[in-house]
């Protein structure tokens, strides 16, 4: 049974990219219940966007990359940037066909919309100039339309494979209400790229009437995403993708129906679903029960050896924000667990753990375990770490520097 | 001492519902694999499983010394998209010079195999050694987006959807015995959607190098050996059962893998001088390196049976295509003939096939930067025991007559084509692997 101190560990695991320090300390002597109500109840300082000036250069990606990772990492981002995480997952784009600053852009839009409205968001991103790269809605007329986006859309992002909600016909009838749209990107008078990309519709490439599209009469984007919405399909579908998110299995089927339920009472406001799911008894009955994800590690691993960790890493480690291998968003979490990940990480948490801060006078294991995040171990953890401490063969910095690998290399430092 | 539970065992008890509430995530894996989207064997009829197939003309088993189970492939992809007609040359068919004015081969470089083709002049090893080719791989329903066609490869299925799993993933679970932890190895970072299995017998590891991370370390290096000593003291014991438990067996199996992959081999000497480093006979480009991490672990005999590896070149030759090609080719070539020589070597000759994949071919015609677009069907090589030596199946695309977007016809489907593989040279049914139970190629007829 877990202690409270290991539950409110887990909560803010699992709600931010936490726990940092300042959280734990505003937390002492909490109960888990009062964090989750903490959490809900703040209200993030907006982000602030990044800005690009003058064309592509080289750069942009890593300013685009730490940008966001420095976002995730703070105290001010809080349960809206853990929602961010999972829109980028859920709704993805990525910039494998489209520049780190609209990447950068998308971003800013999620954070705008995380905890909010899921109509908004949807109507938003369904015309926003990443995305419209990403799934080829830029230049989609009506006359020839691209199918990608109509598909994706119903498909991954709002009603589901499994549904039986759509057809072809759905797939095709979309696209062509969908069309229309472009990325203005390049000032043709200058002859340069632009600085501030937007998306304009251009009224000679749009459908010129209506289509039936899930039984709809539509005409335009908007009309598409209104009814992809209002499908009921699309609520049972997206709070059942929250739930998982934040508990690390699906919910069953009566669970998700709630979930729905509180969903569409609400009016598709995405904020009263998270909390459903967070005040309900399986989320803190979740502890460690699934792998953690390259960027959760990459958080805690930087806290444990309390020196910056380079971003990039999270190449290595297969999760690289901004670039998920597919449409489908990140991987099945088992894959974080494989060989070649074992692998990688014990060369990271080498390389890392030689320059990590030196530790103090006091019981080393229990102050490498503090820094890692970890309360209860297993006696095999433990064991292993105690005997590096003992090791009077390697220098104290060496000690030091293996303690924090293989902590960092522990199968409970690698779930959550 | 503890009993260790192997990964397997543990996800097996989780999919009994061992532990449900406390392990339900880890689940994922077993509830993602629907079992109506993978092969089942029929309910009814004879079982596959221990029926020797009919021999068929030309087979393997009359050509090869091995016996089925000793068989061993190598999947080497080309990422990206590879021009199959730069690299078997169509130059004695009418049209390959009207379609290819900047990107061509000049007849008199081609290395000749019969009047309308031969070998792109950067292939000369395998012009030698012989090679068995596919004409016209590809999909009879064509997506010019690398995530679909890659995914539609790596799958194994044309059709795609609901397919967790990985074609090299199923063919490895139906080839595992129980016998060894890996069955099939992906020579990558970090895992490889083409072996995702559903029972957990494959790898993805990106080198040998990388190992001697967790195994091996030098006696007098007691940092390191202290370092893998605690890897090995945090995985021992099958003590507590719930997630920490799969993270355990994972890594267990994982450094008992590399341990038995570097047992008995020596580190190589890194001297003052990076040359001082051993390359195998390989030299140092990136897949010579791969085949020969693939030909060490054959060699091990560890229960591998099939290797994947990708080059990191890229196919994609949007643009100046006639300069990027021919290095690829080169690249090829050169790992493919070190990977022969080693594995004769090794007296492994006789055991491995070679196939190669690509997700597509180009366009038939060149775009305005001398390059080639994303295009539909592609050549594949095929190399080993019983394969005929520069015979041709399948046919070339017709030159002259296309499909709708102006591409290449597809005259083997890719399914066929791995099915055939798996069917003809390892003996495994093709419906035991592909969901589409496709028609097999017979690639050695």
């Amino acid at each position: 049974m877990p202690s409270d101190a290991e539950l409110i560990v887990h909560v803010l695991r699992r709600c931010t990219f936490g726990p940092t320090d300042a959280q734990l300390e505003r937390f002492t002597g909490s109960r888990p219940t009062d964090v989750i109500d903490a959490l809900l109840a703040d209200e993030p300082r907006p982000a602030p966007p990044i800005r690009f000036r003058g064309g592509e250069n080289d750069d942009d990606f890593d300013r685009a990359l730490r940008w966001w990772i420095d976002r995730m990492g703070s105290d001010a981002g809080g349960l809206s940037e853990r929602m961010v995480w999972f829109w980028h997952g859920h709704l993805t784009s990525s910039l494998e066909k489209a520049l780190p600053r609209l990447m950068a852009d998308q971003i800013h839009l999620l954070q705008q919309h995380a905890l909010g409205n899921f109509r908004t968001l949807m109507q938003s991103i369904t015309v926003d100039p990443a995305m419209l790269y990403w799934l080829d809605g830029s230049g989609s007329t009506a006359s020839a339309p691209n199918e990608n986006y109509a598909r994706e859309l119903m498909e991954l992002f709002t009603l589901g494979r499994h549904s039986g909600a759509y057809t072809e016909a759905d797939v095709e009838a979309g696209a062509k209400a969908l069309a229309g749209w472009w990325v203005q990107d390049w000032d043709d008078e200058n002859d340069q790229p632009l600085d501030e990309v937007t998306a304009f519709f251009e009224e000679e490439d749009a459908l010129q009437g209506s289509v039936t599209f899930l039984g709809s009469r539509v005409r335009n984007a908007s009309d598409v995403v209104d009814t992809v919405c209002d499908h009921p399909a699309c609520a049972p579908f997206v709070a059942g993708k929250i739930h998982e998110y934040f508990v690390g299995a699906p919910p069953s089927q009566a669970r998700r129906a709630e979930l729905a339920e509180v969903f569409r009472f609400s009016g598709l406001e995405i904020r009263p679903v998270v909390e459903a799911v967070l005040r309900d008894p399986e989320f803190l009955d979740a502890v460690g029960n699934r792998p953690r994800s390259p960027l959760e590690w990459y958080f805690a691993f930087e806290r444990l050896v309390q020196i910056d960790v380079e971003p990039w890493i999270l190449e290595e480690l297969g999760q690289l924000p901004m670039q998920p291998p597919n449409v489908a968003g990140w991987p099945d979490s088992e894959r974080w667990l494989a060989g070649g990940a074992v692998i990688t990480k014990a060369q990271i948490a080498l390389d890392y753990s030689w320059d990590s801060e030196t530790l103090g006078a006091g019981n080393q294991v229990d102050e490498v375990l503090r820094r890692a995040g970890l309360i209860d171990v297993s006696n095999d953890t433990r064991s292993a770490l105690e005997a590096i401490a003992s090791d009077d063969e390697i220098g104290r910095r060496e000690r030091a520097s293996l303690l924090h690998a293989a902590v960092a290399m522990s199968p409970e430092f690698n779930i959550t | 001492m503890p009993q260790k539970i192997s990964r397997r065992e543990l996800l097996a008890w989780m999919a009994a519902g061992g532990g449900a509430a406390a392990t339900g995530g880890l689940l994922l894996s077993q509830q993602d694999a629907d079992p109506s989207a993978s092969p089942t064997r029929p309910a009814t009829g004879p079982s596959t499983a221990t029926t020797a197939p009919t021999p068929t003309t030309g087979s393997a088993s009359a050509a090869s010394a091995a016996t089925p189970t000793d068989r061993l492939l190598v999947v080497l992809e080309m990422p990206g998209g590879n021009d199959g007609h730069s690299m078997v040359v169509p130059d004695g068919v009418p049209g390959y010079y009207d379609l290819r004015p900047q990107t061509g081969i000049q007849r008199a470089d081609v290395l000749r195999i019969d009047d309308r083709v031969g070998f792109a002049p950067s292939l000369p090893e395998l012009h030698q050694r012989g090679a068995t080719i596919v004409h016209g791989v590809g999909s009879t329903t064509p997506d010019g987006s690398h995530f679909e066609m890659m995914n539609r490869w790596w799958t194994g299925n044309p059709r795609l959807a609901d397919t967790p799993t990985g074609w090299v993933g199923r063919l490895a679970d139906v080839l595992d015995d129980g016998s060894s932890p890996v069955t099939a190895m992906s020579v990558a970072a970090g895992g490889h959607p083409i072996i995702r299995s559903a029972k957990g017998t494959t790898i993805a590891l990106p080198g040998v190098d990388s190992l001697w991370t967790v195994s091996g370390a030098d006696p007098g290096d007691r940092f390191m050996q202290t370092y893998q000593q605690s890897l090995r003291t945090m995985t021992n014991s099958a003590g507590d059962t719930g997630p920490a438990h799969v993270a355990r067996a994972t890594m267990s199996e994982t450094i008992e893998f590399a341990d038995q992959l570097l047992a008995g081999t020596d580190r190589e000497q890194v001297g003052e001088d990076p040359g001082d480093i051993d390359d195998g006979g390989y030299g140092w480009e990136q897949l010579g390196q791969a085949l020969r991490f693939a030909a060490n672990t054959f060699e091990r005999d560890l229960g591998v049976r099939v290797i994947h590896v990708s080059m990191t070149g890229d196919f994609d030759t949007h643009e100046g295509h006639a300069y990027s090609h021919p290095e690829l080719m080169g690249e090829l070539d050169r790992a493919l003939a070190s990977f022969h020589a080693d594995l004769v070597g090794k007296g492994l000759d006789d055991r491995v096939a070679v196939m190669t994949v690509s997700e597509f071919g180009r366009t038939a015609r060149e775009n305005g930067s001398a390059g080639l677009d994303h295009g539909t069907s592609s050549t594949m090589l095929l190399e080993g025991p019983g394969l005929r030596a520069n015979h041709q199946l399948g046919e070339i695309p017709s030159l002259t007559q296309f499909d709708d977007n102006g591409d290449f016809l597809t005259t083997v489907p890719f399914d066929s084509y791995l099915a055939g593989v798996v069917e003809h040279w390892l003996e495994v049914p093709a419906s035991e692997v592909f969901p589409s139970d496709p028609a097999t190629l017979d690639i050695f007829a």
